[in-house]
């Protein structure tokens, strides 16, 4: 086929190409301005597909509802978010309104890429929101999520009849030995090669960390020490979490985990007894078992249930030529009214008490109420450190070596070293949470 | 050489572009890497990176030892105070932590570093490139032998074994994830078949010593295909008049292939060799879909630490610095390889 | 006579039931894909545990098809990654050429040390200069079209060209060039120096001409490697307009529950035109690499 074979290049097919380029570059550039209208520039983070148009939804409703401003809405790539928002930064493109996921807020704050909501967005409606959806960095609040997400245990009634163990409630979890020791009748009577699955298999960082350093808290233990915010010493590598690494590593080592299920479906397809996972697995799990599926609180290790708060938040950058824009934005979505909106379309768990009552689903006798009522009562946030992707990373290694087998301490005080030289390295030792980014 | 017969700008006119383009996108982006190396630079910092001189290398490359005499002797074994206890509460050991560890009479040395998994991921790095270039190679001359056989429907044969190469990393990953799955998997239902069961299940990629050859087995076969094409070039390129006189000689299949298409491939298997290797030292994609460096660090590479801290931890003044050490030890190989071959004649540049 | 055609039989049987066993070993992702991308997530899930995951039987659906057209914008992020395929992959072929002809032909000073200097930079991974050269686009003088004619931006964020000019001079390229051309018999452009011919001449009559299989294998190199590019395009192009296909596939991945179904419809559409052309084309990037130097 000598046809094919590309003859010698020509200039003008270059040339073409040239054209063809310049053409191109038409479509980049901003939109035209329509009216009189002031555009706002908004970054979220693509999500599911429920929740991404519900979000449209809302963002038409609050164009709709006046005319002074026009909120734009652009869905990024999670996989690049980060590294997105340092570039527009650097670029000076920042847009004005952006998502940003909670653990990530004080980081953003500290850098001086997010401009306080203090006088956009009121202090009396902030405080009606409950606390782990508000982003806080030295002394202000940046941003504030519209909803939350809750963790769960899920298993099923008959199960539990089976096995002769008493249902929990959130007054009355299961303690951490009532929990052993169910886990090992379930692994004894044979049925389940592993009775508990806790999405091991997703190794992502973020999930990691969202669902296990609960768990060390409820142990006693914790990611670094809040009251100071400036070390992981003693926190994460007590005694506390060193009994919580125990008990994690002894959960692969005897079967009642599974290293990695082969899919996300344990549960469903009645491989495991018991699962830990979000809220946004409710309706899979529903489906598969009906009547019979028990949404529990996770187990008291000994300082009582903890579930992981704060979910994706709205903030305003810095560079925004309009807060108070941004800010009737951020507050057109926090109405009651568009939270239970959002959350009846999208599953996620409302954050105000007013909210989940208008709300189908969360109302009091909704069908996903007892969501809400895990988070207003355990949730709780992720240390509010510009060091804590490091601290998400050091302790999802540490993690993953003691479920490998690798010797608790060891590993608890790499994550420890590794954490205390990143606080070091960026808040510093004399400059402990005060905001930088403030200014 | 003959008389210059251009102008001496012709050249630089010819090169400009892309010089221009390789001294923008690469050697600038890497000499920034190299000033990033000297500074504390974060990627998202309210401040600008601070000159700090030599640290991001003494935390990546410093190495020291701890000797210790045993403290008591349990049950004839000798017991050693822990390891980690001593640096931690020792100023002179601030930073390091135990890399390996070897007795020498009855005192235990262990080999300290300040940061043991970078040199444990330029262990694993060249493991994966000793094992996977050969096993890589040898595949793809075996697959273009076999689609140069003259066989029918090769050319479907052809794009097949070429398949894994265009499809998408992450979905050939999650399905070679559940092949090696520890009670599912394909992999141990066949072992266990074939065995009689003798064979116990084996966790592929949840086993220290499994999960990097699992990484290579999938890698070579996810690449062999490409390598195989050139192969397969490079096997047309061999003169039929060759084998045909051969054959006339007597000659079998064997000693055919041995003395005719061996030597014919030699330039091409070098080539072959060399992206191979360039390929296998950047690995990173499959470690970070399948077994995200784990089980306890026996699968991170040098690229999986640079990302890991350049990128996800946003401390780029020490990625970068993981970057720039490794890319002066494979440059030192090149340098070394090339001299000993220019001393021996020939070669591939 | 070709040497299968001498050879017996039942060798050739032999042969033939080893390729196809060979062909079953390196099909089954690609049979997987093509099977769940006809199915529903719950039936990808229930059908992986026995040998129905490879094959397109139960319920099947165009759904998920749709799906990646409807949601996946694949239309629009298609034209997109053809479009910077297209043109990195043609202006790469003249300018990897040129240089290489520069380093090849001519003769000038220093030119040893590019040499070197290029079988150096062949080794520095895209990872490890990837985020300064995001520091750098970040901040370069770009041109746009708005409302308002060109304007002059202050970034290259965001748009086709920071996903093509970075990768248009290729060291690897520059490379195979360089071996082809080398090795081209140097009595010709002698003589047409000779005639009173200038390089630019020698380079568009003589080396172009003489090695055009060598630019059959550099794009097929450089079209698979812009196609799939991916790192890059995630943290430089924010927005939807200049979206590639590769990054397009992230949304399948980012809700909490992934859609399996539609990240296989959307792998499908991404394979399958490739392997298409590849068949097409593999005679003549067979023939192609021949005339390369690499066969030396």
């Amino acid at each position: 086929m000598p046809s094919l074979v590309p003859q010698p290049i020509r200039i003008d097919c270059v040339r073409r190409a040239v054209v063809l380029f310049g053409l191109l570059l038409g479509s980049c550039g901003p939109p035209p301005p329509r009216g009189d209208r002031i555009d706002l520039v908004l970054w979220k983070n693509q999500v599911g597909l429920d929740e991404a148009a519900i979000t449209n939804v809302l963002i038409d409703r609050f164009n709709a509802g006046q005319h002074r401003w026009r909120v734009i809405a652009q869905s990024l790539p999670q996989g690049g978010y980060d590294q997105s928002i340092v570039a527009a930064s650097l670029a000076g493109r920042m847009p004005c309104i952006v998502a940003v996921d909670s653990p990530m807020v004080a980081r953003y704050a500290w850098a001086g890429h997010l401009r306080p909501l203090d006088g956009q967005v009121s202090a009396a409606l902030l405080r009606r929101v409950s606390p782990a959806a508000v982003g806080r960095y030295g002394g202000h609040a940046y941003a504030v999520g519209q909803f939350d997400a809750a963790l769960a245990l899920y298993t099923r009634a008959s199960i539990l009849r089976r096995m002769h163990t008493r249902v929990p409630t959130l007054d009355r979890p299961w303690t951490g030995a009532e929990f052993q020791t169910l886990l090992e009748r379930l692994k004894a009577e044979g049925a389940y090669r592993y009775p508990l699955d806790l999405a091991t298999r997703d190794d992502k960082v973020s999930w990691w960390t969202y669902a296990f350093s609960p768990m060390l808290q409820s142990f006693g233990g914790d990611l670094i020490d809040r009251r100071t915010m400036t070390s992981a010493e003693g926190v994460l590598n007590g005694a506390p979490a060193q009994a919580f690494g125990a008990w994690f590593q002894a959960l692969f080592a005897k079967g009642l985990v599974a290293r990695a299920e082969p899919d996300e479906n344990a549960f469903v397809k009645a491989r495991a007894a018991i699962a830990y996972s979000g809220d946004w697995w409710e309706p899979d799990f529903r489906k598969a078992w009906g009547s019979d599926l028990l949404v529990l609180p996770p187990p008291d290790f000994g300082h009582g249930v903890v579930i992981g708060g704060g979910s994706w938040q709205w903030a305003i950058s810095r560079t925004c030529p309009h807060p108070d824009g941004a800010g009737a934005f951020i507050t057109f979505m926090l109405q009651d009214k568009q939270i239970a909106a959002m959350s009846d379309a999208s599953g996620n768990v409302p954050v105000t008490e007013h909210a989940a009552a208008l709300s189908r689903d969360f109302g009091p006798h909704g069908q996903s109420r007892v969501f809400f009522e895990l988070m207003r009562r355990f949730a709780r946030q992720r240390p509010a450190t510009p060091a804590f992707p490091t601290i998400a990373n050091a302790f999802t290694f540490a993690m993953r070596d003691v479920m490998d087998g690798k010797d608790v301490q060891d590993s608890l005080d790499d994550a420890t070293d590794d954490i205390d030289r990143a606080l070091a390295d960026t808040v510093g030792v004399d400059d402990r949470g005060r905001a930088r980014g403030a200014r | 050489m003959g008389v210059r017969r251009h102008s001496p700008i012709a050249p630089w006119l010819f090169g400009a572009p892309a010089l221009i383009g390789l001294m923008l996108f690469l050697v600038l982006p890497f000499v920034m890497a190299v000033i990033l190396t000297f500074t504390d630079q974060r990627l998202v910092s309210p401040r600008p990176g601070a000159f700090v001189g030599l640290r991001n290398y003494q935390r990546l490359l410093s190495v020291g030892a701890l000797v210790q005499t045993p403290e008591r002797s349990a049950a004839g074994a000798p017991v050693y105070a822990r390891v980690r206890s001593i640096t931690r509460g020792n100023r002179a050991y601030a930073g390091y932590r135990p890399l390996t560890a070897f007795r020498l009479g009855n005192r235990r040395v262990t080999v300290l570093a300040t940061d043991p998994a970078f040199l444990q991921a330029l262990g694993n790095t060249m493991l994966f490139a000793v094992l996977v270039v050969p096993l890589q190679c040898a595949m793809a001359l075996g697959l273009a032998l076999l689609v140069n056989a003259g066989l029918r429907g090769q050319t479907l044969f052809r794009a097949i074994f070429f398949s894994p190469v265009v499809m998408s990393m992450v979905i050939v990953s999650v399905v070679w994830a559940f092949l090696f799955n520890k009670d599912l998997g394909l992999f141990n239902q066949a072992l266990g078949w074939i065995s009689l069961g003798a064979v116990r299940p084996v966790d592929w990629l949840g086993n220290p010593a499994t999960a990097m050859p699992a990484i290579v087995i999938m890698s070579a076969w996810q690449g062999a295909g490409f390598q195989m094409l050139i192969l397969l070039a490079g096997l047309q390129g061999i003169s039929q008049e060759l084998y045909d006189a051969a054959r006339l000689d007597g000659a079998s299949a064997w000693q055919r292939f041995v003395h005719i298409t061996l030597p014919g491939l030699r330039q091409t298997v070098l080539f072959v060799a060399v992206v191979t290797t360039i390929a296998a030292l950047g690995l990173f994609t499959q470690v970070d879909v399948m077994t995200g460096g784990g089980p306890r660090g026996t699968t991170a590479t040098v690229m999986f630490e640079a990302v890991r801290h350049g990128v996800r931890e946003e401390n780029i003044a020490y990625g970068a610095t993981i970057s720039v050490v490794y890319f002066a030890l494979i440059t030192l190989v090149i340098v070394v390889q090339q001299a000993i071959r220019r001393r021996r004649g020939g070669g591939v540049a | 006579m070709t040497p299968a055609q001498r050879r017996s039989i039942p060798l050739r049987l032999a042969l033939h039931a080893l390729m196809v066993v060979l062909a079953a070993v390196f099909l089954f992702p690609f049979l997987f894909m093509l099977a769940s991308s006809l199915k529903t997530n719950d039936a990808i899930f229930a059908d992986l545990e026995s040998g129905r995951a490879l094959l397109p039987v139960g319920d099947l659906t165009g759904a998920n098809y749709v799906g990646a057209f409807a949601r996946g914008h694949i239309g629009h992020y298609l034209a997109n990654s053809v479009l910077i395929t297209v043109v990195t992959v043609a202006l790469g072929l003249v300018v990897n050429s040129l240089a290489a002809f520069a380093l090849a032909r001519l003769e000038w000073r220093g030119k040893q040390a590019v040499i070197t200097l290029l079988v150096i930079l062949l080794v520095v991974p895209f990872e490890a200069i990837s985020v300064p050269l995001m520091l750098l686009v970040a901040k370069l003088p770009g041109i746009a079209f708005g409302a308002d004619g060109v304007v002059l931006t202050g970034s290259w964020l965001d748009t086709i060209y920071v996903q093509i000019i970075p990768f248009v001079a290729n060291t690897f390229s520059i490379f195979l060039f360089y071996q082809v051309f080398r090795d081209i018999p140097k009595d010709f452009d002698e003589a047409a120096y000779v005639d009173g011919a200038t390089p630019w001449q020698v380079y568009r009559h003589i080396i172009v001409p003489s090695s055009g299989p060598v630019f059959a294998t550099v794009t097929i190199l450089q079209a698979l490697a812009m196609w799939n590019q991916y790192l890059w395009p995630l943290i430089t192009v924010p927005g939807e307009a200049a979206r590639p296909l590769m990054v397009g596939m992230e949304q399948f991945f980012s809700a909490r529950k992934t859609a399996w179904g539609e990240v296989m419809a959307y792998a499908a559409l991404i394979t399958v035109p490739v392997l298409i052309a590849f068949v097409f084309f593999q005679r003549w990037f067979v023939r192609s690499v021949v005339g390369s130097g690499v066969k030396g």
